[in-house]
């Protein structure tokens, strides 16, 4: 099993699919699921949804991970041959100077370096500051701007980061770009085989949204495709670990290796309340070890799809991941085998007779 | 995830901790044959 899930992890790491230009990845997950699934299609805005029916039609159980990832478009190539670039979603300037990417061109995939001036030339002054992500540059090795013209590099032209999986020495850490989170569709991908050879009293859609980076927006338009009766959306967070962490950055820490993590609070929703007590029970009822954070300046899809129409009891759960929005990501695999053991309970479990219990808020 | 700078505000933690470790040893395999040869095409694909 842990092959396996190493090797689903990889590909779907490795794929390439910043926001907006999901295409790539969005091929390898219909490739996965449609052989699992009673249907499968796409809304106009390329969010995927797999339908898996169970035994019941209702309830409808949304479970979203959203499959773009963060990265950078091409703006321009100077008169010397650089390539400027757009930030698609969250970075901070001070990860990206040195780092190897990928352009991926209408031909080949190129990779390229984001340039940093040498300390030699540097001022005092410039020593001190962060250098703003207006003045950095990709280096692909051209000498002048005709021949990264002759490469194929244009303006409109997706960039990621160049960063091979990996499995660290303690067999269970392993590193990689894009968790964030294409984690959450490796283990929706997982979810999908176990239920394809069992039952469950529902009716799963298992939903890949795009553009969540930029703005949630894949869940907004796909959450009229599914109209979900509860929603689960399945997202990394941020693994508050590292050194230099303080209790005020991070009022309930978050460790790599003692179990998925059960969203109290994030910028984007406040959970519904006995949704995310049902998933607490069902993780201490199946004993799986879990973790609970409250976190100011982040959100979900859940965002969204907890406010469409009358309201949509959502609750997210993730695996916390060392260095999210950055070249290599770090997370581990009991978190990960753990997150889809709940999810698996989780869908077992939800019948008609669970939803009327969750809507008597009265 | 996203990364939002706003709507900030203090919040104290709540009271439940995470429970102890459970083992996911003796799970099933969860790859059948046509899903290995699915992982084996994508991989080509994007090797
Ligand atoms: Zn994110």
């Amino acid at each position: 099993m842990k092959e396996h899930s190493l090797e689903i992890l990889k590909i779907l790491t490795e794929t390439p699919g910043v926001s907006g230009f999901e295409s790539p990845i969005r091929k390898v997950l219909a490739n996965y699921l449609s052989p699992l699934s009673s249907e499968i299609k796409t809304d106009k805005l390329g969010s995927l949804v797999a339908i898996k029916e169970g035994t019941s039609v209702g309830p409808k159980i949304m479970l979203a991970s959203h499959m773009d990832e963060v990265g950078f478009m091409v703006t321009q190539i100077t008169g010397e041959g650089f390539i400027k670039f757009q930030a698609l979603g969250g970075w901070w300037n001070q990860v990206l100077l040195d780092q190897r990417l990928e352009i991926l061109t209408s031909g080949d995939r190129v990779i390229g370096v984001i340039g940093a001036k040498a300390p030699h030339i540097l001022t005092s002054e410039e020593l001190r500051q962060p250098v703003k992500m207006k003045s950095m540059f990709i280096d692909v090795g051209s000498t002048s701007k005709e021949e990264t013209e002759k490469i194929g590099i244009k303006p409109g032209d997706p960039v990621v980061p160049y960063s091979p999986f990996m499995l660290c020495k303690n067999s269970k850490t392993f590193m990689a770009k894009a968790l964030d989170d294409r984690a959450g569709c490796a283990m929706l991908v997982e979810l999908f085989q176990r239920i394809s050879r069992g039952e469950h009293p529902n009716t799963v859609y298992g939903v890949m949204t795009v553009q969540e980076e930029v703005g949630l927006r894949g869940a907004n338009t796909s959450v009229d495709v599914v109209k979900p009766d509860l929603a689960l959306v399945v997202d990394v967070t941020v693994a508050t670990d590292t050194p230099g962490i303080s209790d005020n950055e991070a009022p309930t820490k978050t460790y790599l290796g003692k179990g998925p993590v059960i969203g109290f609070y994030d910028a984007s929703m406040i959970p519904h309340i006995p949704f995310r007590d049902l998933v607490i029970k069902t993780a201490q009822e199946n004993n799986i070890p879990f973790q609970v954070e409250v976190m100011a300046g982040g959100g979900t899809d859940a965002g969204k799809i907890h406010l469409f129409r009358e309201g949509v009891p959502s609750v997210v759960i993730g695996i916390p991941v060392r260095y999210i929005h950055d070249h290599v990501g770090l997370a581990h695999l009991d978190d990960y085998q753990h997150a889809v053991e709940l999810l698996f309970a989780l869908v077992k479990k939800i019948n008609t007779e669970t939803l009327r219990e969750l809507e008597d808020i009265l | 995830m996203i990364q939002s700078t706003s709507h900030r505000q203090n919040i104290l933690p709540p009271a439940i901790g995470s429970s102890t470790l459970a083992t996911v040893e003796n799970e099933p395999d969860v790859f059948s044959e046509q899903e290995m040869h699915i992982l084996e095409v994508v991989k080509d694909k994007y090797a």
